[in-house]
C-alpha cells in the first residue's frame, strides 16, 4: 500500500484495540446489573400487585362469615334475621 | 496467541464471549480491517479510530453473531468496519445534505500527505485513481481487488446484490483504467 505507516504502528493498533474493548467491557458489566436489578425489582412488584389484587377482591369465605357470626350476640342475630325477614316481605309487597 | 478459528467463534457466539476471545480476533483480523478502512479514510488517525470502534461495536453485538465460519466472521467484521468508516467520512462532510462523494477531492487531497516516501508510483497512481471514484464503486473496488473476496461475500458486507455489485465493479474498472491512463499522461 503507498500509505506512509511506521512499524510499530500496527502493534500499538492491536494494544489501543484491547484496551478499548477491554474498556467497552467493564462498563457493559455495571450497566447489564443495573439493568437486571430494575427488571427484578420490576417483576416482585407485579407479582405482589397481582398478589395484593387477588386478596382485596377475593370472594368472601363462607367459613370465615360463620366464624364471624359466632362472636355476635343470639338476641342480636334474631333482630338481624327479623329485618331480613321484613325487608324481603317489603320487597314481595312492592 | 493465534487460537483456533472455530474455538474463536465458538467463544464469540457464547452467552458470555470474553475479552480473551476478542483478543484473538483483533490480532488476526486488525491489519487486513485497517487497510480496508484506511482505504476508504485515507488518514492514519481517523482510520485507527474507526478500527477501534469496530472492534468496541464487534464485542458489544457478539451475541448477534450467527455465522459458523472464518469467511462469514470476516463478512461480519468488514460490514462493521465498513458503515464505521462511513460514519467517520459523514462526520467529515461539510454538509448535511450532501453526498459523501463529494468529499472524493477531499480525499484525493489528504492521500498527498499520507504517501509514503518510498511508494511504488504505480500503486499511488492507482490509488488517487480509485479515491475518486463514487463510494459504492471504491468499496466493491477495494473488497475485490485489494482484498480478493467473492461478490458473495461483498454482497453480504454492503446488502446488494451480487449483480449490482458486478455492474458497480465493472465501472470502477473502467474508470480506474481511463483515470491512471490520463494520469500517466499528465
Amino acid at each position: 500500500m503507498p500509505y506512509r505507516i511506521s512499524d510499530g504502528d500496527m502493534e500499538l493498533m492491536k494494544i489501543r484495540s484491547s484496551a478499548a474493548v477491554a474498556r467497552a467491557a467493564a462498563e457493559v458489566k455495571p450497566r447489564r446489573r443495573v439493568r437486571w436489578a430494575i427488571s427484578m425489582a420490576m417483576a416482585v412488584s407485579m407479582v405482589l400487585a397481582v398478589v395484593a389484587i387477588w386478596y382485596l377482591e377475593r370472594p368472601m369465605h363462607y367459613e370465615l362469615f360463620i366464624e364471624q357470626l359466632a362472636d355476635v350476640p343470639a338476641d342480636v342475630l334474631y333482630d338481624m334475621s327479623v329485618d331480613v325477614v321484613e325487608y324481603e316481605e317489603d320487597i314481595t309487597l312492592l | 496467541m493465534d487460537r483456533d478459528i472455530s474455538q474463536i467463534i465458538e467463544a464469540l457466539r457464547s452467552s458470555e464471549c470474553g475479552t480473551g476471545a476478542f483478543d484473538a480476533i483483533i490480532e488476526r483480523y486488525s491489519e487486513r480491517l485497517y487497510w480496508h478502512i484506511r482505504r476508504i479514510l485515507v488518514q492514519h488517525e481517523a482510520s485507527e479510530d474507526a478500527l477501534q470502534e469496530t472492534f468496541v461495536k464487534a464485542f458489544l453485538a457478539a451475541k448477534s453473531f450467527r455465522g459458523d465460519s472464518e469467511g462469514s466472521l470476516v463478512a461480519w467484521l468488514y460490514k462493521i468496519a465498513t458503515t464505521e468508516a462511513i460514519r467517520s467520512l459523514r462526520r467529515r462532510k461539510r454538509y448535511i445534505f450532501t453526498s459523501i462523494d463529494s468529499l472524493s477531492h477531499q480525499l484525493v487531497a489528504d492521500f498527498e500527505g499520507e504517501i509514503a516516501p518510498d511508494a511504488d508510483q504505480i500503486t499511488v497512481r492507482l490509488q488517487r485513481a480509485v479515491l475518486a471514484l463514487p463510494m459504492k464503486q471504491k468499496l466493491v473496488f477495494n473488497m475485490r481487488y485489494f482484498d480478493e473476496m467473492s461478490f458473495n461475500d461483498i454482497s453480504q458486507i454492503t446488502g446488494q446484490s451480487v449483480a449490482t455489485l458486478k455492474t458497480n465493479y465493472h465501472y470502477a474498472v473502467k474508470r480506474v483504467k481511463q483515470s491512471v491512463e490520463e494520469l500517466e499522461y499528465e
